[in-house]
This record gives C-alpha cells, sequence and structure tokens, in this order.
C-alpha cells in the first residue's frame, strides 16, 4: 500500500501548484478549526463577567471571522483537492492510453480488453474519490486525533496515559482490520475485472454463442462470475461493519475510564471540575475523527488499491525499439532465422528468404506452417528466437518500428473496422490527408473500390453488420494502398474474394505497386501466378526449400 | 421525471427487503439515542461530581455508560451488516438480471460499438444504485432522525431561541431544490461521457495492431486525449457544484450559531451550551444529508438507464438450466429439411434490400451450394435461418416448422452453423470445442483435420489473436461445429483461408458423412473450387 501511496504522490507532484494550495487551505482549515472554539469560549466567558462588553464583541468579531476563515478554507480545499484529483486522474488516464500503443503486442494481446477497460476507466476513476473523499479526510483527521491526544496529554498526563493503553490496540486492531479490508477490496476488485472481461467476451461473442445453443451454459458461467463477485463485495462490506463497533467500543472504553477514575478520586486540588469536563470533551472529540477515518478510509484504500492495478498496465514491458530512422527499403532478407512460441514449438528453423526492391513474391504451403510468423517478423512484431531479419543489409533490430511500417502497408486475413464511416477507416480517423478526387478518377477502372470511395461518408454499422466480408477486404486494401507503401503485405487478402472482384484487387494492387515491392501469402493459383516468385513453405519437421 | 419513478423502485425494494432494512433502521434508531442519551448521563455525572455524591450513584452512572456503549456497539454493526448487506445483494441481483438479459436481446444491438455502455451499465450504473440504497439510505434515516429530534430539543429548551437558530435552517431545502436538476443532468453528462470514453478505450485495446501496423498511433491518442478531457470538463462541473454544496451548509450553520451568540445575555451559559453541541449536532446529518441528495441523483440517472435497458426489446428466451442439452430425438425426413419461398431482407427500412426474392428448398442429404457476389446476402440467408432476425417478407420453413413457431434454443441445436469469421472465447481451445468440458471432440477434430493442433494445444488459452493462423480457426470453427451432431449443416465460407489439399480432403468426407447420415448442407461460399463439391448450386443476389 506504501508504494502504491508513493505513486500517487509522485503524481500528485506533477501538478505542484494545486498541491501547495491545497496544503496552505489544509493548514488554514486546522488552524481555524482548532481556534474558533476557544474564540467562542472567550466570548461566553466575557459575556459571563460583564454582559456585553467591548471585550465580548472583540471576540465575537474574532469568532465570526474564524468561522468564515474556516468555512472558505474548506471550500478551498475541496475544491483543490477534487481539481488535483481530476487533474491526476486525466494525466493518468492519458499516459495508460499512450501506454498501451508502445506495450508489446504479445503481452497486449494476452490481457482481454475488458479487462484493461476496467483498470483504465473505472480504477482511474477511483482517484478522484482519492483526493476529494480520502485525503482530506484522512489527513484532517490524523491531525485532529493528534491535536487532541497532544491536548489530553497536557491537561491529564497520568489518565491519558491510562487511555492511551486503549486507544493503542484500537488503533493496531483498526490496523488488522484495514488491512483485511483492503485484501478483501483487492480480490473484489480482481474479481469485477473478471467478470467484466467474461461479459465483454459473450457480448462479442454473442452470435456464435447463440449459434451454438450455448446460452443457458454459458449465461450459469457468467453467473458464476458474477454472484461470486457479489459474494466478495459483501466480504469487504461485512469486514466493514466490524471496523464502526470498535471504535464505539474503544472510545466508550476510555469514556467509562475517565468517569470511573474521575469519579472514585473525587474532586481535589488536581482534578478540577473543568478538567473533568475537558477530559469528557477529548474523549468525545475523538469519536467524530475516528469514525470519519473509518468511512473515509474506503476511499482512500480503494485509491491505493485502483493505483496499484493502474500501476501494473504502466508496468507492462515496451515493444523493444530501435534508434536509428530506416532508410528507404532496398532490399529484405530473413537469415537462417528460427522461430517458435516460447521455445516449446518451433515453426520456423533455419529458414532464410531475400526480396529486393521491385520484386513479388508469393508465399504458400498448408497452414499453420509459419508464413504469417514471417510477415510478424518481418514488421518487426515478432523477434527470430535464432538468425537475423536484415534491412537493407543491416539488422532490422537497430531501426525504429514506426519508420519501419511507414514503408509498409497490410492487408489482414481477418480487417478489424474502426466504428466510423469508410472515410474513417480509410484514413484512420483524417490522420492520412487523401485528395479523393484524384483517387476517385485512378479508381474509376474498378467498380467496388470505386463504389466504396463514394460511399466514403456511410457509417459502418453495428460492428460492420451492413457491410459484407468481402467489402471489409476490399476497404482493407484500400487503406493501404492510401497509406502508399513500399512493400505491400498481403496475408490471405483474397481468401473471400470470388473471381471477378479477386482480380479487380490484383488489378488495383498492380497499378498501384508497379516497381514496389509486394509480399503476398495466398493458396489460389489464380493469385500466385502473378507474383515474380514463390517461395513453398513446409513445416519443420521437413527441410525447408525454396524454389 | 427520473427521480419519481427511482422513487417508486426505492420503495419496492424496502418492500422486497422489508425485515432487514427494518432491523437495519431500528438499529441506526437505537445508535441515535444513545448518542442523545450520552451528553445526559455525563451531565448527570458532572452535577453529581460537584455535589460530592460518590458510591452507588456513580455505580449506576457507569452502568449507564457501558449500557450506551453496548447498544452502540452492537447497533452498529447490526445496521451496516443489515442495510449495506440488502444493497449488496439488490447490486447482485441486477448484475444477474443485467446479465439475463443479454441473452435475451435481439443480436443487432448487441454489436461490437455497444460493449463498452453495456459495461457501464453493469459496473458503474449498479454501483450508483447499490451506493444510494446502502449508504445513501443510511445517511437519510441518520439525518431523518436527528432533524427530527434536535428542533424539539431546541424547543424544549427554550421556544425563543430556537426560532432564531432555526429560522436560517429553512434555507438549505430551497439550496437542494435549487441545485437538484442541476446535478442530475451534470451527473447525466458524467455517465454519458464515461461510457464514451471506455468504450472508446475498449476499441483501442482490440485495435492496436492496426493501429501500429499503420503507425497511425498519435491519432488515436489524440482522439482519446479529446474525449478524455471533454469527461475531465463534466466531471469538472460536477465537483464544482458538489464541493460548493457542503460550504453552503456550514455557512447556514455558523450563521445559527452566531445567531445563537447573541442570545447569551438574556438566557443561561448553561442553555447556549447546550444549543451549541446540538448545532453542531446537525452538522453531520446535514452534511450527510447533501452526500445522500447526491448518491440519490446519481442512482436515480443510473436507475433510468438501467430501467430503459431491462425494458428493452427481448426477441429469444434463456432456458435457465445450466446442463447440456439431451440429444433431441431427430425430427425426422421431413422435405425439404429448409423451404425457402419469396424471402426479401433488409437490415432497416431505410437500408436497401440485402436479400430479394429468394426461393429454394433444401432436401435431406443433399449439400447446396450458394454462390453470391461480394457484398451480397449469403451471410445474411444464413442468419435469417438461425433465426438472429425476423423474417418480415417471404416464407421460411426449418425442418417442417415455420422459422417464427420455433424456440429459437432447440432450433439451434438442430441445426450445426460455421461463420466466415469465427468468434472464439477467452479460454482454452478445449473448452472452445467442448464447453461442458467433457473433452468429447476427438472424433470433431480428427474429421475437421486440426486434430494435431487440438492435442497439442487443447489447454492453451485463445486470448491471442495472433496465436492462430486463419486456416486453423476455421478448421478449429468446423470441429466446434461437428462437435454437437446437427440435422442440418449451415457453413459460410468456412474453408477459405484453409490450403487447397486440406480443404478438398474436408469436404470430400463431410459429404460422404452427410449423405450417409442424411444431414441437409447449406454450403455458402465464392470458390468455385468448393462449390463443385456440392449436388446443386444456386445464386442468392
Amino acid at each position: 500500500m506504501l508504494h502504491s501511496l508513493q505513486l500517487i504522490l509522485k503524481r500528485a507532484v506533477y501538478h505542484p501548484l494545486a498541491c501547495f494550495r491545497a496544503a496552505i487551505a489544509l493548514a488554514c482549515l486546522a488552524l481555524s478549526t482548532s481556534v474558533s472554539p476557544r474564540f467562542l469560549a472567550q466570548v461566553i466567558d466575557a459575556v459571563s463577567r460583564s454582559e456585553w462588553s467591548s471585550q465580548a464583541i472583540y471576540y465575537l468579531f474574532l469568532y465570526a471571522g474564524a468561522e468564515i476563515f474556516r468555512v472558505i478554507s474548506l471550500f478551498v480545499v475541496s475544491r483543490t483537492l477534487s481539481g488535483l484529483g481530476l487533474m491526476v486522474m486525466e494525466r493518468l488516464r492519458s499516459d495508460v492510453f499512450s501506454h498501451l500503443y508502445q506495450v508489446d503486442l504479445r503481452t497486449m494481446e494476452a490481457l482481454s480488453p475488458g479487462s484493461v477497460m476496467t483498470r483504465a476507466m473505472f480504477d482511474v476513476n477511483a482517484m478522484v474519490d482519492f483526493f476529494q473523499s480520502g485525503v482530506l479526510f484522512t489527513l484532517g483527521n490524523i491531525v485532529t486525533l493528534m491535536a487532541t491526544w497532544i491536548g489530553f496529554f497536557g491537561l491529564a498526563p497520568e489518565m491519558a496515559s491510562r487511555a492511551f493503553l486503549v486507544f493503542l490496540p484500537l488503533c493496531l486492531g483498526a490496523l488488522f482490520l484495514g488491512h483485511k479490508i483492503r485484501q478483501a477490496q483487492d480480490q473484489s476488485r480482481e474479481q469485477l475485472a473478471t467478470a467484466n472481461s467474461r461479459i465483454a467476451d459473450y457480448i462479442l461473442g454473442m452470435k456464435t454463442l447463440r449459434a451454438l445453443a450455448q446460452k443457458g451454459l454459458r449465461y450459469h458461467r457468467l453467473d458464476q462470475v458474477v454472484t461470486e463477485y457479489g459474494r466478495m463485495q459483501f466480504k469487504v462490506t461485512r469486514q466493514y461493519a466490524l471496523l464502526h463497533p470498535m471504535i464505539s467500543l474503544g472510545v466508550g472504553l476510555m469514556m467509562i475510564l475517565w468517569v470511573r477514575r474521575s469519579g472514585s478520586l473525587g474532586l481535589s486540588s488536581t482534578l478540577s471540575l473543568g478538567a473533568v469536563t475537558a477530559g469528557i470533551a477529548y474523549v468525545q472529540l475523538m469519536v467524530g475523527p475516528l469514525t470519519e477515518l473509518a468511512d473515509r478510509w474506503n476511499f482512500f484504500v480503494n485509491g491505493t488499491v485502483a493505483m496499484a492495478r493502474v500501476q501494473f498496465l504502466l508496468d507492462l514491458p515496451r515493444e523493444r525499439d530501435g534508434t536509428e530512422e530506416a532508410p528507404t527499403f532496398e532490399n529484405l532478407a530473413l537469415d537462417c532465422v528460427s522461430y517458435g512460441y516460447e521455445g516449446e514449438r518451433r515453426i520456423l528453423r533455419n529458414f532464410s528468404l531475400k526480396v529486393t526492391k521491385g520484386e513479388w513474391v508469393g508465399l504458400h504451403g498448408p497452414s499453420g506452417v509459419g508464413k504469417s510468423t514471417v510477415l510478424q517478423l518481418i514488421s518487426g512484431f515478432e523477434h527470430p528466437t535464432t538468425g537475423r531479419v536484415l534491412w537493407n543489409g543491416t539488422d532490422l533490430k537497430r531501426f525504429k518500428r514506426t519508420s519501419l511500417r511507414k514503408q509498409m502497408g497490410w492487408v489482414e486475413q481477418f480487417p478489424i473496422l474502426l466504428s466510423g464511416t469508410i472515410e474513417d477507416n480509410l484514413t484512420f480517423y483524417g490522420a492520412l490527408s487523401v485528395n479523393w478526387k484524384e483517387w476517385e478518377d485512378r479508381l474509376s477502372p474498378f467498380p467496388v473500390a470505386h463504389g466504396l470511395i463514394s460511399l466514403r461518408h456511410l457509417r459502418i454499422g453495428e460492428g460492420g453488420e451492413n457491410i459484407s466480408m468481402g467489402q471489409r477486404q476490399i476497404v482493407a486494401v484500400l487503406r493501404a494502398i492510401l497509406s502508399r507503401p513500399r512493400i505491400l503485405i498481403l496475408d490471405e487478402a483474397t481468401a473471400f474474394f470470388d473471381a471477378a472482384v479477386e482480380s479487380e484487387v490484383l488489378g488495383i494492387v498492380e497499378k498501384e505497386m508497379a516497381g514496389l515491392t509486394v509480399i503476398q501469402i495466398a493458396h489460389r493459383s489464380t493469385v500466385l501466378s502473378r507474383m515474380d516468385r514463390l517461395v513453398q513453405m513446409t513445416p519443420v519437421e521437413r527441410s525447408e526449400r525454396t524454389s | 421525471m427520473s427521480a419519481a419513478s427511482f422513487r417508486i423502485y426505492i420503495q419496492g425494494y424496502i418492500r422486497r427487503f422489508s425485515a432487514p432494512v427494518l432491523i437495519g433502521a431500528c438499529a441506526i434508531v437505537v445508535v441515535d439515542c444513545a448518542e442523545l442519551a450520552l451528553p445526559l448521563i455525563l451531565k448527570n455525572f458532572l452535577d453529581d461530581l460537584e455535589d460530592g455524591v460518590q458510591g452507588r450513584t456513580l455505580n449506576q452512572i457507569l452502568l449507564g455508560l457501558c449500557i450506551v456503549v453496548v447498544l452502540q456497539t452492537m447497533c452498529r454493526f447490526l445496521w451496516r451488516y443489515f442495510m449495506v448487506r440488502s444493497s449488496t445483494l439488490e447490486a447482485a441481483h441486477l448484475r444477474r438480471e443485467f446479465s439475463k438479459k443479454i441473452f435475451r436481446k435481439p443480436i443487432a444491438s448487441l454489436g461490437r460499438s455497444r460493449v463498452g455502455a453495456l459495461m457501464g451499465l453493469v459496473t458503474e450504473d449498479v454501483e450508483a444504485v447499490r451506493m444510494f440504497l446502502g449508504p445513501g439510505l443510511v445517511s437519510w434515516i441518520d439525518a431523518f432522525f436527528f432533524l427530527l429530534t434536535i428542533p424539539v430539543l431546541f424547543l424544549w429548551l427554550d421556544w425563543r431561541i430556537a426560532l432564531t437558530v432555526l429560522l436560517p435552517m429553512f434555507s438549505i431545502p430551497v439550496i437542494f431544490a435549487k441545485n437538484q436538476k442541476k446535478v442530475f443532468s451534470l451527473s447525466q453528462d458524467v455517465q454519458k461521457r464515461l461510457g464514451e470514453v471506455s468504450e472508446y478505450i475498449r476499441e483501442s485495446v482490440s485495435t492496436l495492431r492496426l493501429a501500429r501496423t499503420f503507425v497511425a498511433e498519435s491519432g488515436f491518442i489524440d482522439r482519446f486525449t479529446k474525449k478524455s478531457a471533454l469527461l475531465t470538463e463534466s466531471q469538472r462541473n460536477l465537483a464544482r457544484v458538489q464541493t460548493s454544496l457542503t460550504p453552503a451548509v456550514e455557512v447556514v450553520v455558523v450563521v445559527s450559531t452566531l445567531l445563537l451568540v447573541c442570545w447569551l445575555p438574556f438566557v443561561g451559559l448553561g442553555v447556549v451550551v447546550a444549543f451549541q453541541r446540538y448545532l453542531q449536532r446537525l452538522v453531520w446529518p446535514l452534511s450527510a444529508s447533501v452526500m445522500g441528495f447526491f448518491l440519490f441523483q446519481r442512482g436515480a440517472g443510473s436507475d433510468e438507464r438501467l430501467t430503459s435497458f431491462f425494458s428493452s426489446e427481448e426477441t429469444e428466451s434463456l432456458p435457465l438450466k445450466a446442463t447440456t442439452h439431451k440429444p433431441l430425438s431427430p425430427i425426422g425426413l421431413q422435405e425439404p429439411a429448409i423451404e425457402v419461398r419469396h424471402l426479401s431482407f433488409r437490415y432497416t427500412e431505410q437500408s436497401a434490400w440485402v436479400l430479394q426474392d429468394v426461393s429454394f428448398d433444401l432436401m435431406n442429404g443433399e449439400m447446396l451450394g450458394i454462390r453470391a457476389p461480394v457484398g451480397r446476402g449469403k451471410s445474411t440467408l444464413l442468419s435469417l435461418i438461425l433465426g438472429f432476425y425476423p423474417v418480415e417478407r417471404g416464407m421460411l420453413r426449418v425442418l417442417g416448422k415455420d422459422i417464427q413457431d420455433w424456440d429459437l434454443e432447440e432450433l439451434r441445436q438442430r441445426v450445426s452453423s460455421v461463420f466466415q469469421e469465427p468468434y472464439f472465447f477467452r479460454e482454452s481451445i478445449a473448452h472452445n470445442l467442448d464447453p461442458t468440458g467433457q473433452g468429447l471432440y476427438a472424433d470433431a477434430a480428427e474429421f475437421a483435420q486440426v486434430s494435431e493442433l487440438v492435442q497439442a494445444r487443447s489447454e492453451e488459452d485463445l486470448s491471442e489473436r495472433g496465436a492462430l493462423s486463419g486456416g486453423q480457426r476455421q478448421r478449429l470453427a468446423i470441429a466446434r461445429a461437428l462437435v454437437r451432431a446437427g440435422e442440418v449443416y449451415l457453413w459460410d465460407d468456412p474453408l477459405a483461408s484453409v490450403d487447397a489439399l486440406t480443404a478438398e480432403n474436408v469436404l470430400k468426407s463431410i459429404r460422404l458423412r452427410n449423405q450417409e447420415r442424411k444431414v441437409a448442407m447449406l454450403y455458402a461460399s465464392h470458390l468455385e473450387a468448393h462449390l463443385k463439391f456440392c449436388d446443386r448450386v444456386i445464386h442468392v443476389a
């Protein structure tokens, strides 16, 4: 917990002005809260001595001033802290989000989007409550408690130390319970993430699970995690329910001790009526802060738990990246490359391939033989276990990934479309500026592609439902072409096209990639026949050969 | 007005959990009474101490104190336990209802882009409702008790001072009423933006590879920064109102205290001190009611969204039994297995027709090929046969029964389907193939020529999109469909990414098998090489 607290504080320090303002306002609040009862006492004393004297009026004004000052400080403190919380939250959210784009993809894809979303949204949001409710009340009440004890010890050291003997186990008990609560909270958050990721999984796969007649089974499975989350949430509240009675009991015991002791001693020169009253007041003064601490501790704990969970995202390893800008593509080589998932299964062994500028290379072979892996190696998403990937003769590792990928265009096997219009998909929400007039002319011999360009303002419906798989694939081809790549990589890009459209797409590729490089995975001879060179890949048990 | 419907919902909740809520409320009242009794006991003690009386009286006072402490300790536990427990149970109930509902809603309303909003509903909105039913309701009961008893105590102590002190208090309901609408619309705004940002995160996470491939990271991050700033702005607007209300209430208490001090010369010191103590006591219930007020407004907004979700259209039923299906007795040779007459379909009234006047028969034991150009409705046709969309024009009969008369779960048990782009759940390959965990998939895997993969990696989680190639995914989807023996097979281009040799082998053996078992099969594809295995090929356009 200390570690998460440290992390949050580090983030708060990014905003020194707000921190400074909050600290000053907090000090003002503490000061005015502690002096204003004294001024009131002075007013009462003055009035009881001699009606409304000028002294009484003076103290009355002081009291009013202190109260107004207190309310203003309270206002400034809560506003500054909530502002600080919002700033910390927004920055954290942005940091998390941009970090996601630098994390190693393999690590990233092993996490469920639902769980990442829970962390990046709901856990980040807990920062606001942490500052707005947690910090204010925790800090404020700890300060008040300390002041109360100092006052108590000053009043009657012997009695105070007796009371402290009750207070100490109370604190230890509360800390122990607090620790338990934190653990339970942690588990319940984790369970929430599990439940959320399953919900997201089932919503996304709803069509499949219905088609497979698995509704009952899947509902039951979802219900299990949801129920488990409810159980854990209940565990947290049950432990919370123990915290308050503990405080009541502790403070009550202190009160009984004080009353018994002062009652049996009786009034004397050392124990005045005022002192007994003050003692009672001190014990009672502890009730408020302790209760509030117990109440708001929740937000505090929640914040630290959430921070630890957010930090998990921020600690995900970054993608390996080079430092140099990649030169313009001339040639590419896989030099005796081996590759295997986690070292258990070899997909490639001593595989070599060379592609030079202007060449069209086709990869083919049975599925699962590692064709896609070759493409992943070329684009730097995966790294060879042994061997090297060379770009213009230099190890690919040395170049910045973005400078490599800018020279490549990709068409995936199952293209993912973004929510938005066709244009959004083609230009990545306007990141790419495209002269549509020019492209409409260029693509005029190709009816389907031309049609999609003229329909570019059409919003793609729910999950691309109003656009077919084939049209999706053409969108993917177009978006790869529009970025004007030096190498075009097609991973089974024509698998879903019928002959007419296939030849149209290949026509587009031929027209736009003339003189440039194309690497393509395909099965069909109609596609492979357009390639300059074919590479037949065979499973690693046998030896690879290139033709 | 949603506040009114939320009130009705709360009434229903209290009725459902009447016993625990009543026990909880009683416990709160006991705690509060003990709270009010404590100053009186201490006053007696101090009076006695001054008079020098000791012994029995002291014991009585100690006994009184003990009772107060024990009552407070017990009842503090009781109210928390019962009130919060009920709210947690209610939240669990809402989440369960949510889970049921997503299985019943029409498939069109569960698209990718809705996931974020739905997640917000089940996480944030349910939590908002729970927060009101638990802490919110408690703070109201608490506030209600003190707001009711303290003024009475005031009047009992001195009615003149009471009136002076209570006068400023009347401004509090005015402050609340003035801010009610504002708080409501601001919290609605925050919730809406929360939903948008979560959806954006979810979508971005699942398109990370795409963004990186095209070096479009900065575009995605810029868009996020804008959305995030909008969210923060709306949260800030809400926080502004929130952080002003508590100080506003404090101002009222300060004014009251100052008015009280003015009475000092005219009444006794004891009375003023007592008034002052009780005024201080009022601060907590007042700020508690502010908190309750915010929780109520947030809860009302969330309740509105939840209610509209729960009352939204349902097109499917949910079998509540988790057990796997008993093998259905075959319907027998109904001829034809699928009968389609003049079927036309479009997704919305505005959109173009996807299917127009399609008619055909599919006989048992027949393998019927469907050839359709890109962008035409072969996938739609299969979706209609599975009952994902209502048939508006024309007639569609499956296994001798009109599609509208089928219990969809039973229909889908009899129909075995493979989609063009298969979805796999985030669980092991074994569980994807056979979710019952019995592992009865060896034959199916063998048939789909994927047994090597399944044997080697059956426990591997299918969480990585890149872990399997397209061809492997497709063959896995075929194996999954074959685990259950259906009477009709609907295959939507399931071998497009599979290499020619394997595809041919699979097609040959499925054809043989279906002829033996008299299974009807619709095979949609654009590949002539695959369609040539069909008995007959029709065009759909």
